[in-house]
């Protein structure tokens, strides 16, 4: 534990409490990083881990794929220096070999994940190890997975590095990249789950947690019938305060855990984990650690089919591309600094000028503002796709997402149609599209 | 007067033979509680089972050159292994294109398409043309044109092809595609001249046996619905029908319903559906034919389903959709002069449910007449 530095994440959440929500300090467990490592706290992920720059910190555990295995064995970094110039494969039904677009502009993967170094003299600390990379320099790993930083993240607090939530970790998504964080700080029998709304608290099998309008850090008033459908979250007799974790008395000896002031309950009629069926129910409310920032003015939200999607001012679904490449390097191509021959091929059969009219981007009108980091407003090349160079006198000005254009599609007529949802290889996530779901009562939920 | 029962008795050799390993929908459930119509004038049947009617024999007959070939096969003959170094935009995105944009790159082959005069279905026309089918039941003047397109593609060769199977799970398992439907003004099961039909979507699962089977995805009679009027606005839809000798027959409309199978929320459309049901109080078995929206089904399997899961079952869907454009015999578009549409019929069975937690608002779907001149008529 020497090389714990308490100062170093109590200097990070200080300095750094402006980005992200205000009781972020006690959301997660105090785990011993390296020296001059601390954590950031962010809008999407939560608290990450992030270097002596303030970088966020990845990893690319192995994931299995269609055809195949791809990412970092645990103590072994499969990123290396080498510009890989063909498809490997991996990605169903196609065979390898195939050589990749834009080969005189690709990088390598390196140069998008740059390796988290370790000084001669580093020693490992908590879950904290290092590994030797091929060219005999030391990387740190985390839990024995190799760590790296994005070239996407230009700023402290920036997560940028993958397109997050459910998309990706390997079949024939991308074997994604995901940011790292200390543990929840969560009592047993708890877990969190990262959600298109925020981070929701939840059993620990995955079912959400509910809070009562009615209820006080002293009292709980469901009682009775009422315990039918909204079942108390029992704490053990010898359970203690624990961050934002206290207890209450129900009846003699019955304690509930209580979460920043209000007792927790699970939704016996929840039909699928991490679910906002019983946020349905007048006073009623999902638990989270953290919500997620709003979405920009003048962005609606609409009912489909499954759920509520993000839409534009007249309600039509908004969507955002994704793209991974079939290279073993798994690189993302579906940012504007990324190649563009996949995204022209999908959204407009290799034409940009059909891409601006099927898969048109949402225009953000002037001098918009997001009021949150996750979204932006970018200015773009219409012609390439790409961001355009400053002062560009044709650039589309458009909100991003992440660093990323989010589009509406041409195909849909009428506010709730989301024709464009897995529009693309791989339902969309290898390289297509994919709907701004913040619900989702049928799938897997908007994640 | 040809029944449903008539029909179906020759969809298929093994759709025969599965259905005669499970309970006929003849067969009344003693263990359940029967509704009794005579006091709720209703009852509601939730779906256990849904495919494409099609005749397939044991020895392919119907296929005389073959089954098609699929996008794994495809690449091969565009793209041979003879040592050419090639780019993933001119081979696997240039196949992916073809696929989402079926309608702007024409497909160097031809699809084999299913031979013979016998095929399940309905007669939706009224007449008896040229090149309308037989059915097995001998009925003639079926109109199935889908079935030419579909009969050679291995993924719908049921009982246990690729599509047959993922299909029938996802209706099980999932509720997105849980649709249900319920007859009200109902005097009778066994005739009744003037009852409505509702299409819902419903929440709960499959009612199953103790060891968790479905009986021949026949499902448990008895279970309990819940409708689901939020999300599944869209799938209210009322029909006007009948019941002649334990028939169920509607009157054609449009009908659209959830069909999805890998997490993307996909629709079908048929128009001017009608429903030939074999009723009792348990369960609700037989076809629904009508004029199948192509361009809705060829959506469905580029979204839900990928150029992986088509690779299963060697699925040309683009190939597919571009025949269906040339042999669609549904109305003509007065929008577009074309016919977008291809005569079709769908198998399916339905377990009787209980609906429950339902309120005063419970919406009244609106007559579905506006939906029915859009698509045109015959």
């Amino acid at each position: 534990m020497a090389r714990f530095t308490k100062f170093g994440i109590a200097l990070f959440a200080a300095v750094l409490a402006g980005a992200g929500p205000a009781s972020a300090a006690d959301d997660y467990v105090k785990v011993p990083v390296p020296n001059g490592f601390g954590v950031q706290a962010t809008e999407l992920e939560g608290p990450v881990f992030v270097n002596s720059r303030g970088r966020t910190l990845y990893t690319w555990p192995f994931a299995r794929m269609r055809n195949g295995l791809t990412g970092d064995a645990k103590g072994k970094s499969n990123c290396g220096s080498k510009v890989l110039t063909e498809t490997a494969g991996l990605a169903s039904p196609w065979p390898p070999g195939l050589l990749l677009p834009d080969l005189d502009t690709r990088p390598a993967c390196t140069d998008m994940w740059i390796p988290e170094l370790a000084s001669a003299d580093a020693r490992p600390v908590g879950a904290w190890t290092l590994i030797t990379r091929a060219d005999g320099n030391k990387q740190w790993a985390y839990n024995e997975q190799a760590v790296y930083t994005s070239n996407f993240d230009k700023e402290p607090g920036d997560v940028l590095g993958d397109r997050g939530g459910r998309f990706g970790g390997g079949g024939g998504s991308p074997a994604a990249r995901r940011p790292i964080g200390p543990p929840p700080n969560v009592p047993p029998g708890f877990a969190v789950r990262n959600t298109a709304t925020g981070i929701l608290v939840t059993t620990g099998d995955g079912y959400s947690l509910y809070a009562f309008d009615r209820d006080t850090a002293a009292k709980a008033t469901c009682t009775g019938a009422c315990e039918d459908k909204w079942q108390p979250m029992i704490a053990p007799e010898l359970a203690r305060p624990q961050g934002d974790w206290t207890t209450v008395e129900r009846s003699n000896g019955i304690k509930q855990w209580v979460f920043r002031g209000k007792p927790v309950y699970r939704h016996a009629e929840d039909s699928y984990k991490a679910s906002l069926e019983g946020g349905d129910e007048a006073g009623w409310q999902n638990v989270y650690m953290q919500k997620a920032p709003p979405h920009p003015p003048g962005l609606t939200v609409q009912e489909t089919n499954i759920g509520l999607t993000l839409a534009d001012s007249r309600g039509h679904t908004i969507y955002r591309y994704n793209c991974g490449d079939d290279s073993y390097d798994q690189l993302r191509c579906d940012h504007p600094d990324t190649t563009q021959a996949f995204r022209i091929a999908i959204c407009g059969a290799g034409s940009q000028e059909k891409c601006l009219k099927t898969w048109p981007m949402v225009p953000a009108p002037a001098n918009a503002k997001s009021g949150s980091r996750a979204w932006s407003v970018v200015a773009i090349d219409p012609k390439t796709g790409k961001y355009a160079a400053p002062g560009q006198a044709d650039a589309m000005h458009v909100w991003a997402f992440r660093g990323r254009p989010v589009y509406t599609y041409s195909g849909d007529k009428k506010p709730g149609d989301t024709e464009g949802d897995s529009f693309g290889e791989w339902i969309g996530n290898r390289n297509g599209f994919s709907a701004f779901f913040l619900r989702d009562d049928f799938m897997n939920n908007a994640s | 007067m040809i029944t449903s029962k008539k029909l179906l008795g020759g969809v298929c050799a093994a759709a025969l033979a599965f259905a005669a390993s499970t309970a006929s929908a003849d067969t009344a459930n003693p263990d359940v509680a029967k509704v009794d119509i005579t006091k709720t004038r209703s009852i509601a049947y939730t779906l256990t089972y849904l495919n494409w009617a099609l005749q397939y024999t044991a020895d392919a007959k119907e296929c005389p050159n073959g089954f098609n070939d699929g996008p794994r096969e495809q690449f091969k003959i565009l793209f041979p292994e003879d040592g050419t170094k090639r780019t993933y935009i001119d081979t696997v995105l240039s196949r992916e294109i073809t696929g989402f944009y079926p309608d702007q790159f024409k497909e160097p082959f031809t699809l084999k398409q299913a031979v013979g005069p016998v095929a399940p279905g309905l007669n939706l026309d009224g007449k008896v043309d040229a090149d309308d089918f037989i059915s097995p039941a001998g009925e003639k003047g079926v109109d199935n044109q889908f079935y030419r397109g579909l009969g050679c593609i291995e993924s719908y060769r049921g009982p246990d092809a690729y599509n047959n199977f993922y299909d029938t799970q996802e209706i099980l398992e999932g509720t997105y595609n849980r649709m249900l439907f319920e007859i009200t003004e109902l005097d009778s099961l066994q005739n009744d001249p003037d009852v409505v039909v509702t299409m819902y979507r419903g929440t709960h699962p499959v009612l199953r046996d103790a060891s968790g089977n479905t009986i021949g995805f026949k499902g448990i009679p008895g279970g309990t619905e819940k409708l689901d009027l939020r999300w599944g606005k869209k799938y209210v839809q009322r029909y006007k029908g009948k019941i002649e000798n334990g028939v169920l027959i509607t009157e054609p409309a449009t009908y659209t319903f959830p069909w999805q199978t890998f997490g993307t929320p996909t629709d079908e459309t048929i128009y001017q559906m009608r429903m030939r049901l074999d009723l009792n109080a348990d369960y609700a078995e037989g076809l629904m034919g009508g004029y199948l929206d192509f361009a809705s089904f060829h959506s469905k399997n580029m979204r839900s389903d990928s150029t992986h899961h088509q690779s299963y079952g060697r699925l040309p869907s683009a190939l597919l959709y571009q025949t269906l454009q040339q042999i669609a015999d549904g109305p003509v578009d007065p929008a577009t002069g074309k016919r977008n549409s291809v005569s079709s019929a769908l198998v399916s069975k339905w377990a009787q449910v209980y609906i429950i937690g339902r309120d005063n608002k419970t919406p009244v779907a609106e007559a579905p007449a506006a939906a029915r001149s859009a698509a045109g008529e015959r």
